[in-house]
């Protein structure tokens, strides 16, 4: 059969190589396009696995009875503000149950400069994990020891440009223009965060009593009585805003969101986190489709180019399909040898696009981190990525039907004058 | 003598409804003829080469081609008979544009039979090309390149490259001066001499007919 002999691929390779500057654009087209879909796909992937490492290793979050989202958003991602906090009593006892591992209070309310600050214990950097079980780590200093110490997340560090011994003062309440500031109570940045990628990056942590002695004297959001700590006065906190869970077995995890959320004394929700970031992602569904859709319609439109321009080239092959037909070419020679143009000018489009988004990654990679808090990794050669191929090439058989079956029937037709 | 060509009341028209443009009650060409067919355009010589050569299927009447009858055979069987057994030279526009000279020529191969045969076919290429005059310097020149008389002495080469027992000749000669037609005819005529082919040579021009062995018009033999 012809279609084995090499002379068929320099065949289709010639004719296109004859039409170079038709072809040429034609294949721009399709990098564009196959590095806009296959771009817009890594970048959907990838964002989604950030945020699903948003938190790991916290088998359940305990706060006041409210929506698993809401409680997620305002306990991991910072987001919103909780109308209920949970008693300090209510903690010790989580803390002491037998199936529990590690638990962590964290306390919200108060901000820097836009930026939210987290008041918990030093067992916080201990059993914090994103990704794949990864745990915080310090670019400088340590954990806050004394009350009056601060950690930053790098974000926060960066964008403030704030170093080791520098003094911040935080405001009460969470605008970034709050008025109500802690001016008598200056923090002193005790440790820097490494970058995660995660809201950890935008956040400040403070200890609990830190968070007491700041509040001292203030009732309903006004500072009515400034003074100075005593130190007869208890900095243990009243109340906490959730409480972070481990436990000793996962199994026992349902057991226990089911136990907590039946308590009697306080009335408490108890989540998982990995199922709610999961909950949470699904409301970005919407955009997540629409953006492959105008993926697709580029492509579809790059390709229709690719059709158009092999339409008009079949005119001005007459002869040369009279030629092939005269020397035993069947019309399904012909039909094949359109195909192969075809598919030939999109795989080297699809390589091409693939090695310049290869390419970007790379450059891109450093600026994404600390811009986004974007972990790109060109993840290009997966078997996902075998499957897009297969779409691309079978979207661009589709197409090439058009003037496969136009030369075809010219070749059926033809006339030997 | 064996018949290379045998035609028994060929009707042939473009569609259902259009006039006839073959209407042929009976014509035997043999084999081993040298045949110049003369007619003016429009005749219907084009339809008859296209039936002959197998591209245009036959409704009505036999027609019979070195043996096998190609109004049984599917349109796959013309297309495989065709290449193995006609060599085809057109009045111009011989090669594809795109190839070089001597890959037209191995183009003409691939659509042919086994592939050891094939290789030993695409051997005989460089061998065919300089009998022709085609020197080695202009065997990886593309159309373009190549002066008219050498297109056409490159198409007999792809015409005759898979030793065709039949060789259609329409026109070759109409873009070529008066010169270069005679040495054209000449050279041709040379190539076939010592084989047994059929050839089958069609011109509207009359006075190239003494070159060939018998001379028909198409007026004698179709009566549409």
């Amino acid at each position: 059969m012809p279609k084995c002999n090499p002379i068929f691929f320099k065949l289709a390779l010639n004719s296109l190589k004859s039409r170079k500057g038709s072809v040429l654009l034609t294949l721009l087209a399709i990098i564009v396009s196959v590095y806009v879909l296959i771009g817009v796909e890594q970048i959907r992937q990838q964002t989604k696995q950030n945020f699903n490492s948003t938190i790991a290793g916290t088998d359940l979050i305990v706060g006041a009875r409210t929506g698993d989202i809401n409680l997620l958003l305002y306990a991991v991602f910072h987001m919103g503000a909780a109308t209920q906090n949970i008693s300090w009593k209510t903690y010790q006892e989580l803390s002491s149950l037998s199936s529990v591992n590690w638990a962590v209070p964290i306390s919200l309310g108060d901000s820097h400069q836009g930026y939210r600050v987290t008041a918990t214990t030093p067992d916080y950097f201990k059993y914090y994990r994103y990704a794949e079980l990864q745990p915080l780590q310090f670019d400088a200093g340590q954990a806050f020891k004394a009350v009056y110490d601060v950690v930053l997340g790098a974000e926060v560090a960066r964008k403030l440009d704030y170093q080791l011994g520098d003094e911040l003062v935080l405001a009460h309440g969470l605008g970034s223009t709050s008025f109500s500031l802690h001016k008598d109570k200056p923090f002193r940045v005790s440790g820097l965060l490494k970058a995660t990628g995660t809201p950890v990056d935008r956040s400040l942590y403070i200890s609990l009593p830190g968070m007491e002695a700041i509040h001292i004297g203030w009732n309903n959001g006004v500072n009515s009585n400034p003074t100075a700590i005593s130190d007869a006065q208890s900095l243990t906190p009243k109340s906490v805003t959730a409480v972070m869970l481990g436990l000793k077995q996962k199994t026992a995890t349902f057991r226990l969101q089911r136990v907590i959320n039946e308590y009697r004394e306080e009335a408490l929700l108890a989540m998982l986190p990995g199922v709610t970031l999961a909950k949470l992602w699904q409301i970005t569904s919407v955009m997540e489709h629409s953006l492959r859709l105008i993926a697709l319609l580029i492509l579809l439109s790059s390709l229709l180019g690719l059709v158009a321009m092999l339409l008009a080239s079949i005119r001005e092959r007459q002869r040369e399909i009279a030629v092939m037909r005269v020397m035993g070419a069947s019309p399904w020679f012909i039909f094949s040898l359109i195909e192969i143009e075809v598919m030939l000018v999109t795989f080297v489009g699809y390589v091409l696009g693939i090695l310049s988004l290869a390419g970007s990654f790379e450059l891109a990679k450093n600026l994404a981190l600390d811009q986004f808090g974007l972990h790109l990794s060109a993840n290009l050669f997966s078997l996902e990525q075998l499957i897009y191929l297969g779409f691309i090439m079978a979207a661009a058989f589709i197409a090439g039907l058009i003037p496969a079956i136009m030369a075809y029937k010219q070749a059926l037709g033809v006339c030997l004058d | 003598m064996k018949m290379a060509i045998q035609i028994e009341k060929l009707k042939y028209s473009y569609s259902a409804h259009s006039p006839l443009v073959l209407n042929m009650p009976s014509w035997q060409v043999e084999q081993g003829e040298r045949l110049f067919l003369q007619g003016p355009s429009g005749c219907g010589k084009s339809s008859l080469l296209n039936v002959i050569s197998g591209i245009l299927p036959v409704s009505q009447g036999q027609i019979n081609v070195l043996g096998s009858s190609l109004d049984t055979l599917s349109g796959r069987q013309r297309d495989h008979f065709r290449a193995q057994h006609i060599g085809y030279v057109f009045q111009r526009f011989n090669l594809i544009p795109y190839l070089s000279a001597l890959d037209n020529v191995r183009l003409a191969c691939a659509f042919n039979g086994q592939r050891p045969e094939r290789h030993a076919m695409e051997a005989q290429a460089s061998s065919i090309l300089l009998s022709l005059g085609i020197d080695q310097d202009h065997w990886h020149k593309t159309s373009d390149q190549l002066s008219v008389g050498q297109q056409q002495r490159v198409a007999i080469a792809r015409a005759m490259i898979h030793q065709p027992q039949l060789l259609i000749v329409d026109e070759p000669t109409s873009s070529l001066d008066h010169q270069s037609r005679d040495a054209f005819v000449q050279l041709l005529l040379r190539q076939v001499e010592s084989t047994n082919l059929t050839l089958l040579f069609v011109s509207h021009d009359h006075t190239l007919s003494p070159y060939f062995s018998r001379s028909q018009t198409m007026n004698e033999i179709n009566d549409a």
